[in-house]
């Protein structure tokens, strides 16, 4: 046996790192020059080779573990593969490295990073610092302080971003909340997008809060109404939406013990719904409510909402006099787009601001281009540019200008300064002052020009006045037409009949001297008879 | 026999060489030391991984193995770290843990999850459950959520729930059932939204899709995008025609641009149809001719090029270069005709102009109606200052009134006429010819000749 070869020897089985085999150290002289024969088991072998072995079984079934470095796989089938403090605890979930990270829940994963918690079932983060990835399907790819915690919702990166609709997504950037299932917010800074389908691509501090609308970019735009769009700027708004239009009830007994007056306007102690802001006179007589209106309409109400306002709120009330109001239809607003500028809102079903400052288009379809203070507020109106215009009339228009109204259905002001068309079908071409007030009366020009007869048409100049249907005055100053189908052309005219066109002076050119082959009704003039003015009868 | 030290250092070892081993607790040869054995280096690694610790050399050439869970590292140099029932397949491919997931090409990496599917060289899942990213994917990642698929290099998908990206370049952020399928196309979020061709975006939103190159749609609902390097901001339903190139829809619901560079800011069932044309919102507007302008209103429509309407309703421009202000149901049937406002107005004759009023009708070349009602002009060069019922027929006439016609050129008509008697002349005295005085003798109208 002693000199029996190796290889004539029966072959182990069962080698565990206890075994024995010869080894000769080779730096130890103290048996031989060359070196010192000792025994030494296999894990001594291995601690020279390897350090120690350091993946290991941990508490969980079938785990897998970094030992020596804190590390937890105490889930069933858990990885927790590297790193120091990790923990995976949860079902086949997976920690690859990093620090004090976390993953707790069935297939849940960590790729690395520091403080990271991977909380819901198939979440995963892939690293940064302190995300949260704590519901089913989650997913944050990196960045800092980043939540995840709706239903396969994911935010890829950037800073305290929280991702907790359904299926919502943040891209990056840094404070942005997608709150609404399936929204979007890609990036930039305090974002919100917080309703079904909404998105927002950048800028900061943008919201949307309604669903199927979005914002492009740009900084502190609100967008709350339904399918619309603000494409950038700087505070924009669209709505508000649920604006209190009428009421359906309100208690009239209220009034006991309350002196005959008008009272308010008060505004809302509570309500069933979400609006604010709606504010209210109440009329009382002979202890009772006999009215009551609106004066201020608030927003975010719906249909069917009440609103109670205690009865302290009256002077000297008590709760005798508590007041409930219920609402019975509110404006709602939708498919509003703003295109850029400043502070536009878009308010009006379907209305547009395409740019400008402060500008506001409140009218169903209405239409602001851009300017400055402009405002739309009636169905399909429209303001071109300018500044502090007013299109307020049933499908007005205003080009241009300052400080124009256009207040009549179907009345233009092209531009000018401080004119007024509020006759239907009315226009005023430009100048300043001018107002056309009369049905289809016209204002091409001028200064201080006033149109108040149907048809009636002011061609320019200073100071005139049309009050009689169909007339009209070419231009001059201080004319006054008075009558119907009169006309004035010179300075200071005042008409006093009808049917009749009003000089100061004449001068015919190209007169016929004689009445050969005129019409009737020819001025001519006869040369023989000197120079007498006549007419062909 | 030499001392171990004596002998010639070994040279090629490999696992299959022997060494003496004892085993303490084998007392089978009677030494109670225990009995000598001779070993390979083979027995000594299982020993090592098989024991405390959990890697394992896999059926790949120098591959990692969490042996005892079912995981499979069969690709060369491939590593299954942790979890149950996974599989390396591909050479120098990662699964770091999860359940059943399947790394296969070469590179490939899956984090964790649950069924996941890696068939890219190169690329990445990082979690999350039945993800699929399917072979020939190089380059590609999926970094998490359910049910997402990659078909093509370097695209990614970030999370989000049954999202597909085909193609190269592609990129999902999240959202659910979005598709991108074609180079370089992006979708950040929502539902049910595609971006079907090169460098085409859509941000957000439910049901839009950029199906041509370059296009952009923000977000909104069931807009969809059919030409180059256009742009839909929001809204519903919006969309642009195939010839519609670099076309923009800002928002507003059901708003259709059909040729190129054409911008609808807004409103709804507004139309282009021409090239460089803009609608700035409102209802049911029409441009029809190049270069053609409608800024607001409702059932506007401009078909003559470079023409404009700002507002109003049911007003046409058939010619070019014309315009109108606003109003109701006015009509230009010429070039260069002008109508500011008013209703029922028609100008049919090249540079003419009405100014407002209502039916009243240029027919003429150069003619214009001020204002007034039921005014018509038929000879070149003629006006109607206002009125009602004025034809102004002969060339260069000029009519103040009502119920007139005229008839004769370069004349002027008036129904009746009335001179300040305090302002005439009364002499003709430094009068120039034309000019008409009173003669204070017979009280007789003259004119100087």
């Amino acid at each position: 046996m002693a000199n029996q070869k190796l290889t004539e020897r029966v072959l182990a089985t069962g080698v565990t790192f206890d075994d024995l085999i010869h080894i000769v150290i080779t730096g130890d002289t103290t048996q031989f020059s060359g070196g010192s024969s000792y025994k030494a088991t296999i894990g001594q072998v291995m601690d020279t080779i390897s350090g120690s072995t350091i993946m290991v079984i941990d508490a969980g079934a079938g785990s897998t573990m970094r030992c020596g470095n804190s590390n937890s796989a105490s889930g069933a089938y858990s990885t927790a593969s590297g790193g120091f403090n990790n923990t995976s605890s949860g079902q086949y979930s997976t920690v690859s490295g990093g620090r004090c990270n976390t993953s707790s829940c069935y297939y849940s994963t960590v790729s690395g990073g520091y403080r990271n918690t991977s909380s819901g079932n198939y979440s995963t983060i892939g690293g940064g610092y302190f995300n949260s990835a704590s519901t089913i399907n989650a997913t944050i790819g990196g960045g800092n302080q980043n939540i995840a915690s709706g239903s396969s919702t994911t935010v890829a990166g950037g800073i305290s971003n929280t991702s907790i609709g359904n299926s919502t997504f943040v891209g990056g950037g840094s404070q942005n909340t997608s709150s609404g299932s399936y929204s979007t917010i890609s990036g930039g800074v305090n974002n919100t997008s917080s309703d079904y389908s909404s998105t927002v691509g950048g800028g900061s501090q943008n919201t949307v809060s309604s669903s199927y609308s979005t914002i492009g970019g740009g900084f502190n735009n609100n967008n709350s109404t339904f399918g619309s769009v603000i494409s950038g700027g700087i505070s924009n708004l669209t709505g508000p939406t649920g604006v209190i239009s009428t009421l359906s009830s309100y208690t009239s007994g209220a009034g006991l013990g309350l002196a005959d007056a008008t009272y308010g306007p008060y505004s809302q102690t509570t309500t069933s719904g979400y609006g604010v802001g709606a504010d209210f006179t109440f009329d009382v007589s002979g202890n009772t409510i006999t009215g009551v209106t609106i004066t201020n309409g608030g927003f975010g109400y719906g249909n069917g909402d009440t609103i109670f306002i205690t009865g302290t709120t009256f002077p000297g009330g008590t709760s005798s006099n508590d007041v409930t109001l219920t609402i019975n239809n509110v404006l709602v607003s939708t498919y509003n787009t703003i295109s850029g500028g400043r502070e536009n809102t878009s308010s009006g079903y379907y209305s547009t601001v395409s740019g400008g400052r402060n500008n506001t288009s409140s009218g169903y379809n209405s239409t602001v281009s851009g300017g400055y203070y402009n405002t739309s507020n009636d169905y399909y109106s429209t303001v071109s540019g300018g500044r502090n215009n007013t299109s307020s009339g049933y499908i007005s228009t205003i080009g241009g200008g300052f400080l124009n109204t256009s207040s009549g259905q179907y009345s233009t002001i092209s531009g000018g300064y401080s004119n007024t068309s509020s006759g239907y079908n009315s226009t005023v071409s430009g100048g300043e002052s001018n107002t056309s007030s009369g049905y289809s009366s016209t204002i091409s020009g001028g200064v201080l020009n006033t149109s108040l007869g149907d048809y009636a048409i002011i061609g320019g100049g200073n100071n005139n006045t049309i009050t009689g249907s169909t007339s009209g005055i070419l231009g001059g100053l201080n004319n006054i037409v008075v009558n119907n189908c009169s006309f004035a052309i010179g300075q200071g005219i005042t008409t006093d009949r009808d049917n009749t066109t009003f000089v100061e002076n004449l001068s015919i050119m190209s007169l016929q001297d004689g009445s050969g082959g005129l019409p009737s009704g020819s001025v001519y003039y006869c040369s023989t008879d000197a120079n007498r003015l006549y007419y062909v009868p | 026999m030499a001392f171990l030290t004596d002998q010639i250092p070994a040279t090629g070892v490999n696992l299959t060489d022997l060494f003496h081993i004892v085993d303490p607790f084998d007392l089978s040869q009677g030494n109670p030391a225990g009995s000598s054995y001779k070993a390979c280096f083979q027995q000594v690694l299982g020993s090592i991984t098989g024991g405390t610790s959990v890697m394992i050399v896999g059926a790949g050439v120098c591959s990692v193995e969490r042996c005892g869970n079912n995981n499979n590292a069969s690709g060369n140099c491939s590593t299954v770290s942790g979890g149950y029932g996974n599989t390396s397949i591909g050479n120098y491919s990662t699964i770091s843990g999860g359940y059943n997931n399947t790394s296969i090409c070469t590179y490939s990496t899956i984090s964790g999850g649950y069924y996941n599917t890696n068939g890219g060289n190169n690329a990445t899942i990082g979690g999350g459950i039945t993800n699929f990213i399917l072979t020939g994917s190089t380059s590609s990642t999926i970094s998490g959520g359910l049910s997402n698929e990659t078909i093509g290099e370097v695209n990614s998908i970030n999370g989000g729930r049954q999202n597909t990206t085909i193609g190269t370049y592609n990129s999902i952020g999240g959202g659910c059932q979005n598709t991108t399928d074609g180079c370089s196309s992006t979708i950040g979020g929502g539902l049910l939204n595609e971006s079907t061709d090169f460098g085409s975006t859509v941000g957000g939103g439910f049901s839009n899709t950029a199906s041509c190159c370059y296009t952009t749609i923000g977000g909104g609902q069931g807009n969809f995008l059919n030409s180059e390097y256009s742009t839909i901001g929001g809204g519903l339903n919006n969309s642009n025609a195939p010839v519609a190139g670099r076309s923009t829809i800002s928002g507003g619901e059901s708003n259709s641009v059909k040729c190129s560079h054409d911008f609808i800011g807004g409103g709804c069932c507004n139309t282009t149809l021409n090239a460089y044309n803009v609608i700035g919102g409102g209802f049911n507007n029409t441009t029809t001719g190049s270069t053609s302008n409608i800024l607001g209103g409702t059932n506007n429509i401009v078909i003559g090029g470079i023409s404009s309407i700002v507002g109003g309703s049911g007003n046409y421009i058939y010619g070019t270069n014309s315009f109108i202000g606003g109003g109701l149901t006015n009509t230009t049937f010429c070039d260069w005709s002008t109508i500011g406002g008013g209703s029922s107005n028609s100008s049919s004759g090249f540079y003419s102009v009405i100014g407002g009023g209502n039916q009243n009708t240029t027919f003429s070349g150069c003619s214009s109606i001020l204002g007034g009602e039921y005014n018509t002009t038929i000879g070149s060069h003629t006006s109607i200052l206002g009125g009602s019922g004025n034809t102004a027929v002969c060339d260069c006439s000029i009519v103040l009134g009502s119920g007139i016609m005229s008839n004769r050129s370069n004349t002027t008509f008036v129904n009746n006429l009335s001179i300040t008697i305090s302002t005439l002349p009364t002499s003709s005295a430094g009068l120039p010819s034309g000019s008409v005085w009173r003669c204070t003798v017979d009280d007789i109208l003259r004119i100087v000749p």
